[in-house]
């Protein structure tokens, strides 16, 4: 399996604090409903039908070669499954950030965050003077609510599997981020897997 | 294309597999090859599937300890709000173990698990009438392999919807 050392330093680590739909009228209302309480903060409820059903969160019959209870995702067809016993499993449509494209393969969820913080690498903040050296998790925080973090042999991939404040890029290539779901998605995931669980993210045609 | 009668065999299979007592069908389409079951929408309010799909059934230990984690209170908090709603059902609480050790250990661990999960129900309100425990030890892995991929899935307890009570 190639990782790339550039794979590795860059991780998933450019996220996006200005992605924007490239209409200028866009209105992001009907994609939220109404504000929810988690672990001291408030952030928008996702308006999940206002996303085509096939990014619902659903139970399936998936085909796979993998055993149940590992964690299968699938950047080309903006899917994350949780597989279970009898070939079903739990599936949630996911985005794909550029960084969610630049490494494939096993890992493991080795530590799993609550309103995660983010630290820009140095080499973003040379390209990115902009930016904040530290951002505090919360609302605000790109990564939304929760954040997955996946290594392999005991190094940090840098790919994350976290939320968006964008429920809109759900089942799309987003500019940036990793893999990016909604934020009652990414809070579900993180109640289904323990720290430990074999994750695979298939390779790509990209 | 497949035959409509094939697509709704598959989708009839997929769903008593899921433990859907009747045949519900998913109003998702179908893509990437899977056969929806239930979606977090149309999954029938109080039906097995909307157990899975927006509650959980599953909740996880660290080795060798039969505590209740805050992430696993939280699954457990979501159980008891649910079976409070939909009143009829009783539950079976499995715990299962996989740490090294004798069968004879590992069945008192799933047995603790089980028991640590039934009392916190019954703290949320979840009658001790409607629930039963059991352990199977380490005889049935979610996976089987010499690391913590597997360790970690099968140190558990499964909150199954069992009988309506009548």
């Amino acid at each position: 399996m190639a990782i790339t050392r550039r794979a590795m330093l860059g991780g998933c680590a450019l996220l996006g604090f200005t992605a924007r739909p490239a209409a200028a009228a866009f209105d992001p209302s009907p994609y939220f409903a109404g504000t929810a309480r988690d672990h001291g903060f408030t952030y928008n409820r996702s308006n999940v039908a206002a996303l085509d059903p096939v990014w619902h969160r659903q139970l399936v019959e998936h085909r796979h070669d993998e055993p149940p209870g590992s964690v299968i995702v699938d950047t080309q067809n903006h899917f994350l499954y949780v597989t279970f016993e009898n070939n079903t499993a739990l599936r949630y449509g996911v985005g794909v950030g550029l960084e969610g494209f630049k490494w494939f393969g096993r890992a493991s969820v080795a530590r799993k965050a609550i309103w995660p913080g983010w630290t820009p690498p140095p080499e973003m903040l040379a390209r990115r003077p902009d930016l904040p050296h530290h951002m505090a998790g919360g609302p605000d925080n790109p990564l939304g609510p929760r954040a997955l973090y996946l290594y392999r042999d005991g190094k940090d991939l840098g790919y994350r599997l976290h939320g968006t404040l964008e429920p809109w890029t759900i089942g799309t290539d987003a500019s940036s981020g990793c893999v990016r779901m909604l934020p009652e998605d990414v809070m579900d995931l993180y109640q289904r897997i323990p720290v430990g669980t074999a994750v695979l993210v298939l390779k790509h045609i990209h | 294309m497949k035959s409509l009668p094939r697509l709704a065999a598959a989708a009839l299979s997929a769903a008593a597999l899921a433990g859907c007592g009747a045949f519900g069908g998913s109003s998702a389409p179908s893509v990437n090859g899977d056969t929806p079951i239930a979606t977090l929408l149309d999954a029938p309010r109080g039906s097995p599937s909307d157990f899975d799909v927006n509650v959980g059934r599953r909740v996880f230990f660290a080795p060798n300890s039969a505590d209740l984690s805050d992430t696993g209170r939280v699954t457990l908090d979501k159980q008891a709000a649910w079976l409070k709603r939909f009143a009829p059902y009783r539950i079976v609480v499995e715990g299962y173990a996989d740490e090294p050790g004798s069968p004879a250990a590992n069945l008192d661990l799933g047995r603790r698990r089980a028991a640590a999960v039934a009392a916190y129900l019954e703290r949320r309100g979840i009658g001790a009438g409607r629930v039963k425990t059991v352990s199977f030890g380490n005889t049935r892995p979610v996976r089987r392999c010499p690391d913590a991929s597997c360790w970690s899935q099968n140190r558990r307890a499964v909150t199954v919807l069992d009988s309506v009570a009548s």
